[in-house]
C-alpha cells in the first residue's frame, strides 16, 4: 500500500519548495516529488550565474530564502531550507496523476503515493521548445548551457530574445564570438537589467546582433538566417537556442485540466488561489504565465496556507490595491469587474491579469477629457472598462468606440504618431497600459495577438475605404485576410497585372508609381503604414489590370485579402457596396486626369532614395530660394556651442530640393537602439533628443544611417549664449568649437528645444529656403513646384 | 513661391506705401513761410525719421547675427529692411525740400542712392539667380566640378609623359589653367578662349605614332573644358550674388558718417 499525504507536491522548483517548506512548517503531512535536481530552475543555469529577484516591489513570503546572488549561492540557501524545514522529498519521476474520489493517485513507474491535495509546480524547463530546422544535429545545437567556460574561440548562435538566451549569450560573448537571433527588434519579455546589458553588449560590439531574422538551416559550422536584408549564411559551430519552454499540456489534460483554447500558448484558468477546475489540485509558477522565482515562491506559501483554511492574500495585493485605489469599492471587486469588462485578456490567468493591472494606470475620466492628442508620439495602450470614447479623424470622421474595446492599438503595432485625437464620450474608466506589457501578451497569449490584429485591420479599413461600414462587414472581412511579408524595393504588383488581392499596410511603408507617356516608371507618391493600396482593382467582378506599381520603400508587413472574399461580403452587404464604388471611383476618374509628371516624379524617387519616408521631420532647402550664405549653419553652431548640427553642402540634392545632413527625428529612429544609457529619447512631439546621461559610446553615430550625428567636445563655453555679441560681430570673438579636450558626447539637432522661437536654422534663413517639414508636406510643397511650373 | 520681397503677402510694401503716400500728402499741405526746407518743422519731422529709418536699417547686420531671437524670423526683417530702405529715396528728398547742392548735405542723400540702389540690385538677383544656379548646378556642389576638373588635368599630364615636342604644343594649344582673379570671376572668364583651327592644325601636324594619344588628350581637354565652362558660370553667379555687398557695406557706414556730419552742421552752424 502506497503512502498516503495530504499534499503531493509535484516539482522542486520555487514553487514546489516554498508550498514544501511550509506544508512541513506546518507539520502537515506532505511529500516533494521531484525527478532531478532540487531547484531545477537555477540548477540549470549556467555557473556562477547572478540570479536576479525581479520584482524588487513584490515582497518574499514564507520559508524559502531568497535574495539576489550567484547560483551557487541561491542553491545552497534552498538546500539549508529543505534540510532546516525537514521537507520529505521523493526522487521520483511523475508519468500520471488521477483523481479517484477524493484522493488523487501520483502515479511513477508504480503507484507512487496518494494525497488529497495536489500541487503542480513542474515548470515548463523541462519540455524546451525545439528549433525545428533542416539540418539540425544535437552535437551542434542545445537547448541549454550549463558552463560558459565550456566554450572558446567558437562561433555560436544564441536563438532567442528571452532572459535565458541574453544570459547565455552574455555568458559566452567574452570568450566567443557571439550572434544573437531575434525574431523581433526588441527584447520585450526580458527583465529590465538584462535589457540593458545586453544593449550595452550590442553596442559595444561584443554581441552581433540579428533583428527580426529566422534560422532557416543548418549545416556543420555554418547558419543560414533570414533577415530583412536578404538571407545569409554566418559562421556557426554551436547553436544554444533558448525559445522557452513549452506547457506539458498533454500531461495536464490527462489529469482533467481544462485550457481556455486551443492556442499552443494558451495557459490554464486558475482561481485567486491557484485551484484548477480539478478541486483539489493547485498549479503554480510558469505553467499559469508566472515565469519569476519569486512570484513562484510566494505562491508555494499561499497555497499552503489556503489549503490550511488561513487567511491569505496574494503578495501582489498591496501592489494591486495601490492601482486599484481611484475606484470605490473594493479592489478585488474591482479586479473582477475590469477582468469581466476586458474580453481581449479573457484567455490571461488571474496571476497574468493581476500583473497587467500592476504594471497598467486606472484612469476616471468625465465626458469631454481628451485622452490623447492626434500626432501624439505616446504608445501606451488603453482599454475601455465603462463609458465610451470617441476617436477623431482628420478627415473630421468620429469614430465611437465602447465599454470593452480599446484603442491606441495603431501605435502600438506599428510605431507611429497618434492618428487621431481621443476624447471621452460617457464618463470613463480607461486602464492605460505600458506597450512593453502589451507586447508581452502579444507574444504569450495567441488569443490578445490574433484579436489586436484584427483590430488593426478593421480600423485601417474604416478609416481609408470603408467608413460607416457595419463592424460585423469588417469583422468578416478580417478574418479570411492573410498576413505578408515584403522586403525592401519587392514589388506588390505590378502596373497592368490582373488585379486580385487588396493590401492593408500594417508596417513600413510602399511607393506608387505608374508608367509615363516614355515609357519608364515615374513615382507618384508614398503610403504610410495604415492604408490601404490595390482597392482600385477589386470593384468589378472582371479581372482589371493594376493601374500603378507597388513597392516596399523599407521591410513591410500587409495583411492581404482576396478578391473572392471581398466580393462575396460586399454582395450580402448592397450599401457599403455602393459606398466603396463612389471612393474607388473618384480615384479612378483623378488618376485618368492627372498625367504622369516625370519631374515632379524623379524628384520623388530622389526624396525617398534618401530615406525621407522614415522621417518624422526634416529639414529640407528650396534651392529656387537658397542664396547659399551658410546662415543657417552659422545660426546652428552659434546656439549649440559652436558645433553646427547641419552640414547644409554635405547633403544631396536635386532639381531644386536639397536635403542638408541633419537629423530627421525618424519615426524608427536607428540611433536608439543601442544607446547604453537610454539618453537618446523621443520626446512627446516627436523629436528625438540626447540627454546629458551620454557616456560618448558613438553607437548611435555609427547606427544613423543619414551621418547626422557627431561626437563634439562636451567642454563648451558657457558664456557663449549665441546670442549677440559685438565682438563676434566684428570677427574678434572665436567660437569654441574646437577647443582642445573634455570628453566627447554624441550631438546632433535638438530641433532647439532651448528656443522659444523654433530651429535656429530656419529662423535665421534670409529668404525663406530652409524649412522643416515632414513627409507629407514635402509631397504638397513638390505638388505646387509642379504646378507652378 | 514666397520670396522676402511678396513675404505675408507684401506686408512691408504695403506699410511703406501708406507711409509714403501720407508723408507726401503732408509736405503738399504744409505750405511753411520762406518754402519748404529741411528746416521747417515738417522737415525735421522728416529728417527725424529718415536718421531713426536709417538707423534701423543698419541694425539689419546685428539682427542677422542674433541667431536667438525668437520674437520674428529673419526673412521677415530682410523683407522689412528692403521695402524701408526703398521708401528712404523718397522721404529723403521731402525732408529736403528737393533742394540739392554741391555740399555734405547732398552727399549724403547721393551716398544713400548709391546704398539703396546697390541693395536693390542685390535683392533682386537674391531671387533671380538663386533659382538659375539650382538649375546650373542640377544638384552637384561646385567643390565637385573642381575636383572632376583636377582628375582631367591628372589624366591629362599622364598623357604627356615622354611625348614629343609637338605633342606637348598640341596639349598647351588645347589645355588651359583655371584663372581665378577677381576680375575674371565677375567676368565670368575663368576659363580661356579655346582656339580649334589651331589645335586641329597642331594635331594634324603630329607624327603618326602620337595620334590616337593626340586625339585622346584633345577629347579629355573638351571634357575639362566642358566642366570649367560650369564652373565659370556657377562662379559668375556667385560672385554677382556677394559682391554688391562690398559695395553696400562700406557706403553704408559711410551714410552714417555723413549724416552725423550733415546733423552736426546743420544744428551748429546755421
Amino acid at each position: 500500500m502506497a503512502d498516503q499525504f495530504e499534499v503531493a507536491i509535484l516539482g522542486a522548483g520555487p514553487a514546489g519548495l516554498g508550498a514544501a517548506t511550509s506544508a512541513a512548517r506546518h507539520g502537515m503531512s506532505h511529500v516533494l516529488i521531484e525527478r532531478r535536481e532540487i531547484g531545477n530552475t537555477i540548477f540549470d543555469y549556467q555557473k556562477r550565474k547572478l540570479v536576479m529577484a525581479e520584482p524588487g516591489k513584490l515582497p518574499l513570503r514564507g520559508h524559502v530564502p531568497f535574495d539576489a546572488g550567484s547560483r551557487e549561492e541561491v542553491l545552497a540557501g534552498w538546500d539549508r531550507s529543505i534540510s532546516e524545514s525537514a521537507v520529505n522529498v521523493l526522487k521520483a519521476e511523475v508519468t500520471a496523476v488521477k483523481k479517484v474520489g477524493d484522493l488523487f493517485e501520483i502515479h511513477g513507474k508504480e503507484l507512487l503515493c496518494t494525497a488529497r491535495y495536489v500541487v503542480l509546480g513542474i515548470g515548463v524547463q523541462g519540455t524546451p521548445r525545439k528549433l525545428e530546422v533542416p539540418g539540425e544535429d544535437p552535437s551542434q545545437v542545445a537547448y541549454s548551457l550549463a558552463d560558459p567556460d565550456d566554450f572558446h574561440g567558437k562561433n555560436i548562435l544564441v536563438v532567442g530574445a528571452g532572459d535565458a538566451a541574453i544570459e547565455n549569450a552574455l555568458g559566452v560573448a567574452d570568450n566567443n564570438t557571439v550572434s544573437l537571433l531575434n525574431r523581433t527588434a526588441e527584447f520585450p519579455r526580458a527583465k529590465e537589467a538584462n535589457n540593458k546589458k545586453i544593449w550595452d553588449a550590442i553596442g559595444s560590439g561584443k554581441v552581433k546582433h540579428f533583428i527580426n531574422s529566422e534560422t532557416l538551416r543548418l549545416e556543420p559550422g555554418f547558419a543560414h538566417i533570414q533577415t530583412p536584408e536578404g538571407d545569409i549564411k554566418i559562421a556557426c559551430d554551436h547553436v544554444i537556442a533558448r525559445l522557452g519552454g513549452i506547457l506539458p499540456r498533454k500531461f495536464l489534460e490527462a489529469i482533467g485540466i481544462k485550457f481556455p483554447s486551443a492556442d499552443p500558448n494558451a495557459v490554464p484558468v486558475v482561481s485567486k488561489r491557484y485551484e484548477s477546475n480539478v478541486p483539489g489540485l493547485f498549479i503554480l509558477g510558469a505553467l499559469i504565465g508566472y515565469p519569476l522565482i519569486k512570484q513562484a515562491i510566494n505562491q508555494g506559501y499561499e497555497v499552503i496556507e489556503h489549503i490550511l483554511g488561513n487567511p491569505v492574500e496574494p503578495a501582489d495585493q498591496v501592489l494591486v490595491d495601490e492601482k486599484l485605489c481611484v475606484l470605490p469599492g473594493k479592489s478585488d471587486d474591482n479586479l473582477a469587474m475590469i477582468f469581466e469588462a476586458l474580453p481581449l485578456f479573457k484567455e490571461l490567468s488571474e496571476p497574468q491579469f493581476r500583473e497587467l493591472i500592476i504594471d497598467s494606470t486606472v484612469h476616471v475620466k468625465k465626458s469631454g477629457e481628451i485622452v490623447f492628442e492626434r500626432n501624439d508620439y505616446t504608445d501606451t495602450f488603453y482599454s475601455i472598462v465603462s463609458g465610451s470614447v470617441q476617436v477623431e479623424l482628420e478627415s473630421g470622421h468620429k469614430i465611437p468606440i465602447l465599454p470593452g474595446n480599446y484603442f491606441g492599438e495603431m501605435g502600438l503595432l506599428s510605431g507611429r504618431r497618434r492618428a487621431a485625437t481621443v476624447r471621452v464620450a460617457e464618463d470613463a474608466i480607461l486602464l492605460e497600459s505600458p506597450r512593453k506589457q502589451i507586447l508581452k501578451l502579444i507574444a504569450a497569449v495567441l488569443s490578445v495577438k490574433q484579436q489586436l490584429d484584427n483590430a488593426f485591420l478593421q480600423r485601417a479599413l474604416e478609416s481609408s475605404v470603408f467608413p460607416d461600414a457595419d463592424p460585423k462587414f469588417l469583422t468578416q472581412l478580417v478574418t479570411r485576410a492573410q498576413h505578408k511579408v515584403f522586403k525592401k524595393d519587392e514589388v506588390l504588383f505590378k502596373e497592368g497585372d490582373p488585379g486580385e488581392i487588396l493590401y492593408v499596410i500594417r508596417k513600413g511603408s510602399v511607393k506608387v508609381s505608374r508608367r509615363s507617356a516614355a515609357g519608364s516608371d515615374v513615382v507618384q507618391t508614398y503610403v504610410p503604414a495604415g492604408n490601404v493600396v490595390g482597392e482600385m482593382a477589386l470593384l468589378n467582378s472582371e479581372t482589371k489590370p493594376r493601374s500603378a506599381t507597388v513597392s516596399a520603400l523599407v521591410p513591410t508587413e500587409v495583411i492581404a485579402i482576396a478578391k473572392p472574399d471581398f466580393l462575396e461580403l460586399l454582395a450580402s452587404n448592397p450599401a457599403v457596396k455602393q459606398r466603396f464604388e463612389n471612393i474607388v471611383r473618384a480615384r479612378e476618374v483623378e488618376n485618368i486626369t492627372k498625367t504622369v509628371d516625370t519631374q515632379v516624379g524623379a524628384t520623388l524617387d530622389f526624396v525617398m532614395a534618401q530615406g525621407v519616408t522614415d522621417a518624422d521631420n526634416f529639414l529640407l532647402i528650396d534651392s529656387d530660394l537658397c542664396i547659399g550664405c551658410d546662415n543657417c549653419e552659422a545660426a546652428c553652431a552659434a546656439t549649440h556651442h559652436g558645433y553646427s548640427r547641419l552640414d547644409r553642402k554635405g547633403g544631396r540634392s536635386f532639381a531644386s530640393i536639397q536635403i542638408p545632413i541633419s537629423c530627421r527625428h525618424c519615426e524608427n529612429p536607428l540611433c536608439m537602439l543601442d544607446c547604453p544609457p537610454d539618453a537618446l529619447t523621443r520626446q512627446p512631439n516627436g523629436e528625438v533628443v540626447i540627454r546629458d546621461s551620454c557616456i560618448g559610446c558613438g553607437n548611435c553615430v555609427r547606427n544613423c544611417p543619414y551621418g547626422v550625428i557627431q561626437m563634439v567636445s562636451a567642454e563648451h563655453d558657457e558664456d557663449d549664449d549665441g546670442g549677440f555679441s559685438l565682438l563676434r560681430l566684428l570677427g574678434l570673438k572665436r567660437q569654441h568649437a574646437h577647443k582642445a579636450g573634455g570628453a566627447k558626447k554624441a550631438g546632433k539637432c535638438d530641433m532647439c528645444a532651448h528656443l522659444n522661437g523654433g530651429p535656429a536654422c530656419v529662423r535665421s534663413c534670409p529668404t525663406g529656403a530652409a524649412m522643416r517639414v515632414n513627409p507629407s508636406r514635402l509631397l504638397s510643397l513638390l505638388a505646387e513646384k509642379g504646378e507652378s511650373q | 513661391m514666397e520670396t522676402f520681397f511678396s513675404h505675408r503677402r507684401y506686408r512691408w510694401f504695403w506699410i511703406n506705401l501708406i507711409a509714403i503716400v501720407i508723408l507726401t500728402a503732408v509736405y503738399f499741405i504744409d505750405q511753411p513761410i520762406g518754402g519748404r526746407s529741411g528746416s521747417t518743422w515738417v522737415g525735421y519731422i522728416y529728417g527725424f525719421i529718415a536718421t531713426a529709418a536709417i538707423l534701423y536699417l543698419m541694425w539689419f547686420g546685428v539682427r542677422k547675427r542674433s541667431y536667438t531671437t525668437s520674437s520674428n524670423t529673419l526673412k521677415g526683417c530682410l523683407s522689412a529692411h528692403v521695402w524701408l530702405g526703398v521708401s528712404m529715396a523718397i522721404v529723403v528728398p521731402l525732408h529736403a525740400g528737393f533742394a540739392f547742392d554741391w555740399n555734405i548735405h547732398s552727399l549724403a542723400y547721393l551716398l544713400m542712392l548709391i546704398v539703396v540702389i546697390s541693395g536693390i540690385y542685390g535683392a533682386v538677383n537674391y531671387v533671380r539667380l538663386a533659382p538659375l544656379i539650382a538649375a546650373h548646378r542640377g544638384g552637384g556642389h561646385s567643390s565637385e566640378l573642381l575636383d572632376g576638373i583636377q582628375r582631367l588635368s591628372r589624366d591629362i599630364s599622364s598623357h604627356c609623359k615622354g611625348k614629343s615636342d609637338d605633342f606637348l604644343k598640341l596639349v598647351r594649344a588645347a589645355d588651359f589653367e583655371i584663372q581665378p582673379t577677381l576680375w575674371t570671376c565677375c567676368r565670368g572668364r575663368l576659363v580661356p578662349k579655346f582656339d580649334s583651327s589651331s589645335t586641329s592644325e597642331l594635331l594634324a601636324k603630329l607624327d603618326s605614332s602620337e595620334q590616337g594619344d593626340g586625339l585622346k588628350v584633345v577629347s579629355l581637354t573638351a571634357r575639362k573644358r566642358e566642366l570649367g565652362l560650369r564652373l565659370q558660370q556657377d562662379v559668375r553667379l556667385l560672385t554677382i550674388l556677394k559682391l554688391w555687398l562690398w559695395v553696400h557695406l562700406p557706403f553704408s557706414l559711410a551714410l552714417v558718417v555723413c549724416v552725423a556730419a550733415h546733423i552736426v552742421i546743420v544744428f551748429m552752424y546755421r
